[in-house]
């Protein structure tokens, strides 16, 4: 994957220009273009600009903390890191993927890779999310310039302040952000207020980097992101508090003599600490308080190496080590009675050990081939007395579990045209369960109203899979079209086990984890991007799974047909735009799984802005309209069909430095 | 060098030290076996030579099934017997009237000093006054004599000791709660010992009755999956296994049955913990 120069990068910042993104973006992919397009145009958070990506559909149980699926696998299928590091979320009910921690103004980049070779950083048969942070400029010394960015949206009178600062030595640099968002709760297209909908968190982050010879750099990383509160619609309860601290030490050395076999190599300590609260203080008609803390703690290592032993051969290889500290706990406090308390996560601890890499042979200009494989090796443990006796109950497997894991695949690149490259993947990819799909108790699913019991005696799904793509590109036409197939085999799912009862008051009933057979996804995407008569852009982008299980039944969780395309244009300092937001509507549900049909919908966006010299400073602001039409609509994957905002407007101050 | 000659010196040491400090540990004196017991009642048993002293594992004797651990002493040489036959005689005496208890006697070889045996008391001091008589034999002499001191029961606040009238054929049972001891999340053994009344100073053991239990938590409205049904496993004493998925309060009804008879539904244990 080609880095970009980050000190380029950083002065480039919030461009609209489609031209000059495509310019930096030169060595990079159709979807790094779009990442970087709805990135530099909105005063979006990183779930909006996931969401339109076209591998990436997003679970929504309320305003903020959207999870992020990659073609319909959803969190224990796929990998998301942050820089390669491992970040378990700290909520039994998947409230805080990893994406939560993550402003979009400590974000480089984001890289979807996807089923047969997204396996590389952790065995996955998803694919993964790989959130890329910015990296302090070294430029000349005392070299100060940054970012202050202010803005307001008018459906919650969400308030977003954010600050960037870099500031160069000789032979360091260092980058500094912080962001403030504040939310009120927001309004439906029916101008009813959707209630618990409220947000309000911060987060600052810290990067040094430190040049010890030329092309040696020491960086430390930390980020720190502070949630007060977070209401989610959906659950019967919200987030009081949650915390994320999330540390690293990265030393990298490049090599950059032509002929040299080794070529980088990378070195990563990092350690995570996600604390999270859920609470129902906020709620009205609460029959009994209820407490629901969990912690995770993630410590690991990573190593890379890029080696090119041959002319035509490019070898990347990967070799890490994670070891992740789950708790969770409820308490119930009954009036006049004893307060009930159990473990939801009880105490594990899973040991990740994996080496995976790619192998490029690239025969000619014309055809590239690559080998994309790796190994893992996974041990999760129960650690303490109480959290075996709690997992007895259920199971008998009370003392551990090991996995080992083994992902393959193998792919072609053939230029047959200079406009036109297809790409071709088949592979076999495997993934251990989850220590919730193992471990979990009585893990309350509000979506479908089940509580779900854990099961350690879980085989690995695994997944046969294959894609092919089609891209054309020239000059200002680009084009590119993927077909996915996977054949899962030992899908996990819950299944309703009536032998339980249930625990959570109002629950439909219990299910288990177990496995069903066979379960096939496959589905398209495609994305264009055209450059008409000089300042006219278009960009679309389109999306679609469908998937069955054996029995043809519909699998939970799918997202309809999706067409997302935007017309745009800018000159000079201006820019103009308006988007389309097309989904079909769901009809193939699972109703087991709690689903309903969904209605399809149609939504309009404006957005505007301009720039103006400030002296040696650059004033840009923006403004728009998101969902000009007020409809009144809730996409598949929002639990409990809770409304989405009816029409916003935003505004958007952007202060260059 | 010198500091690593420094170092390996301190390895010594200590290793040393450590090795020497776990040996004098095996030295220490023999523990007395009464230790972490509390005395409830004690005396001369007149006529067999010995003294008998009663203990419980609490402080305080509460209504139900109560082990106990009695320590037998030669009243001159202060010698502890450890093979004797032993019978217990509960009583309660309440004035107007007067009854007995389910009691298991203890087997005559002692275990590290200490005979095990267990008395029901099916009702608290309340009502009247428990005594609890020891029928000892002294091993020498063959004398036999009977010791006899009060016991105070109390009532604890979740009662272990439940009683009902079998609705198949009349007769009085009593049911006591043994284990749970310690109740904890997960799964627990379950314990009863089941008695019928054949008159007031008998109380046999009963194993013609089987047990039923289901947890419940009322606040909650809901059970536990895979507990296991107590079955008979002799001088009434019926186990099996009771889950608890949470702390707090559970209610474990209790349905007897006799063949496919109901003898009684209406009694439950409570649990809080």
């Amino acid at each position: 994957m080609a880095q970009i120069d980050s000190t380029e990068k950083f002065q480039e910042s919030q461009s609209v220009n489609l031209h000059e993104v495509t310019l930096h973006a030169a060595a990079q992919n159709q979807q790094q273009r779009l990442v970087h397009f709805y990135k530099t145009n909105t005063a979006a958070t990183l779930e909006d600009i996931l969401s339109r990506l076209p591998e990436i559909n997003m679970i929504r149980r309320g305003a903020y903390g959207m999870e992020p699926t990659i073609r319909s696998f959803s969190s224990g299928q796929i990998n998301v890191l942050m820089d390669g590091m491992r970040i378990h979320g700290a909520c039994t009910d998947k409230m805080d993927p990893a994406t939560i921690y993550i402003e979009p103004s400590n974000l480089e980049s984001v890289q979807v890779t996807t089923g047969g070779k997204g396996f590389i950083h952790g065995s996955s048969i998803g694919g993964t999310l790989n959130m890329k942070m910015q990296e302090p400029a070294i430029t000349k010394k005392g070299d100060v310039h940054g970012q202050f960015q202010s803005g307001y949206q008018s459906i919650n009178h969400a308030l977003y302040e954010s600050l960037k600062l870099n500031y160069s030595g000789n032979r360091w640099a260092a980058l500094a952000t912080a962001t403030y968002r504040k939310a009120n709760n927001y309004k439906d297209g029916d101008k009813n207020e959707v209630a618990h909908s409220a947000f309000e968190k911060i987060n600052y982050s810290l990067s040094v980097k430190h040049l010890l010879q030329p092309n040696l750099s020491l960086k430390t990383d930390f980020i720190g992101d502070d949630a007060f509160f977070i209401g989610y619609p959906a659950l019967p309860m919200d987030v009081g508090y949650a915390s994320a601290r999330i540390a690293s030490v990265t030393v990298n050395k490049k090599y950059e003599r032509l002929n040299a076999v080794l070529k980088e190599w990378q070195v990563k300590g990092y350690y995570n600490y996600i604390r999270h609260f859920m609470d129902d203080t906020q709620r009205p008609n609460i029959p009994m308080h209820m407490d629901m803390p969990g912690n995770s703690r993630t410590m690991g290592f990573v190593g890379i190496v890029q080696v090119r032993p041959a002319k035509k051969h490019h070898i990347q290889w990967q070799t890490d080590i994670a070891k992740t500290r789950l708790y969770a706990s409820m308490t119930m406090y009954p009036p006049n009675e004893a307060p009930m308390f159990m473990l939801t996560w009880p105490d594990n601890s899973r040991t990740q050990f994996g080496t995976g890499g790619t192998w490029t042979y690239t025969a000619n200009q014309q055809f590239k081939l690559q080998l994309n494989t790796r190994v893992d090796h996974i041990l999760t443990n129960l650690t303490t007395q109480e959290a075996k006796d709690h997992v007895s109950i259920f199971s008998h497997a009370t003392n551990g579990t090991a996995y080992t894991t083994g992902n393959i695949s193998i792919q072609g690149m053939y230029q047959f045209h200079p406009n036109w490259r297809w790409n071709t993947t088949a592979g076999y990819a495997e993934r251990a369960p989850t220590a919730s799909e193992q471990y979990g108790f009585y893990l309350f699913n509000s979506n479908d109203g089940f509580d779900y019991i854990g099961n350690p005696s879980l085989k690995k799904e695994r997944a046969i899979q294959a894609e092919t793509n089609i891209q054309y590109s020239k000059k200002q036409h680009r084009f590119s079209f993927t077909a996915h197939l996977s054949h899962i085999q030992d899908y996990v799912m819950g299944m309703i086990d009536t032998s339980f009862s249930t625990m959570t008051p109002g629950a439909r009933g219990v299910k288990r984890y177990t496995q069903v057979s066979d379960a096939t996804i496959l589905g398209f995407e495609g994305s264009s991007a055209h450059q008409l008569f000089k300042h006219f852009n278009f960009i679309q982008t389109i999306k679609y799974t469908y998937a069955l299980t054996l029995d043809h039944e519909p699998l939970p969780g799918i997202a309809p047909f999706k067409w997302i395309t935007s017309a745009g244009y800018s000159k000079k300092k201006f820019m103009f735009r308006t988007e389309m937001e097309a989904s079909a509507a769901q009809k193939r549900i699972n109703l087991l799984s709690g689903e309903d049909v969904t209605n399809g919908f149609v939504l309009l966006h404006i957005r505007t802005g301009y720039q103006f010299p400030l002296g040696q400073m650059k004033l840009h602001v923006l403004a728009g309209v998101e969902n000009i039409l007020n409809k009144f609509y809730h996409e598949h994957n929002d639990w409990g069909n809770v409304p989405r905002s009816g029409r916003n407007v935003y505004t958007q101050l952007i202060l260059h430095f | 060098m010198k500091r690593h000659i420094l170092w390996m010196w301190a390895i010594v040491c200590t290793t040393s030290a450590t090795f020497l400090f776990s040996c004098s540990k095996d030295d220490a004196p023999e523990a007395d076996p009464t230790s972490g017991l509390h005395k409830i009642s004690g005396g001369y048993a007149t006529g067999s030579g010995l003294t008998v002293d009663v203990y419980s594992a609490s402080p305080n004797v509460y209504t139900g099934y109560q082990r106990l651990s009695f320590l037998i002493k030669d009243s001159i040489t202060g010698q502890v017997i450890t093979e004797t036959p032993i019978t217990l005689h509960p009583m309660m005496d309440m004035g107007m009237m007067q009854h007995a208890s389910p009691y298991e006697n203890p087997a005559p070889v002692a275990i590290n000093k200490l005979f095990k045996g267990s008395v029901v008391f099916i009702m608290p001091s309340t009502g009247g006054t428990w005594t609890l008589g020891v029928r000892v034999t002294h091993p020498v002499t063959g004398n036999t004599g009977t010791y006899s001191g009060t016991i105070n029961v109390i009532e604890p606040t979740e009662s272990k000791m439940k009683s009902f009238t079998s609705a198949f054929n009349g007769e009085r049972y009593f049911v006591a709660l043994i284990d749970p001891e310690q109740p904890k999340i997960g799964i627990n053994d379950f314990e009863v010992a089941v008695y019928k009344r054949a008159n007031m100073m008998s109380f046999p053991a009963d194993s013609t009755l089987s047990v039923i239990h289901t947890p419940e938590m009322p606040t909650m409205g809901h059970g536990s999956p895979n507990n296991v049904q107590p079955v008979h496993m002799g001088k009434g004493h019926y186990k099996g296994k009771v889950n608890f998925t949470m702390s707090g309060f559970w209610r474990v009804h209790m349905d007897y049955m006799h063949g496919t008879e109901v003898a009684d539904t209406t009694q439950y244990f409570d649990i809080t913990f």
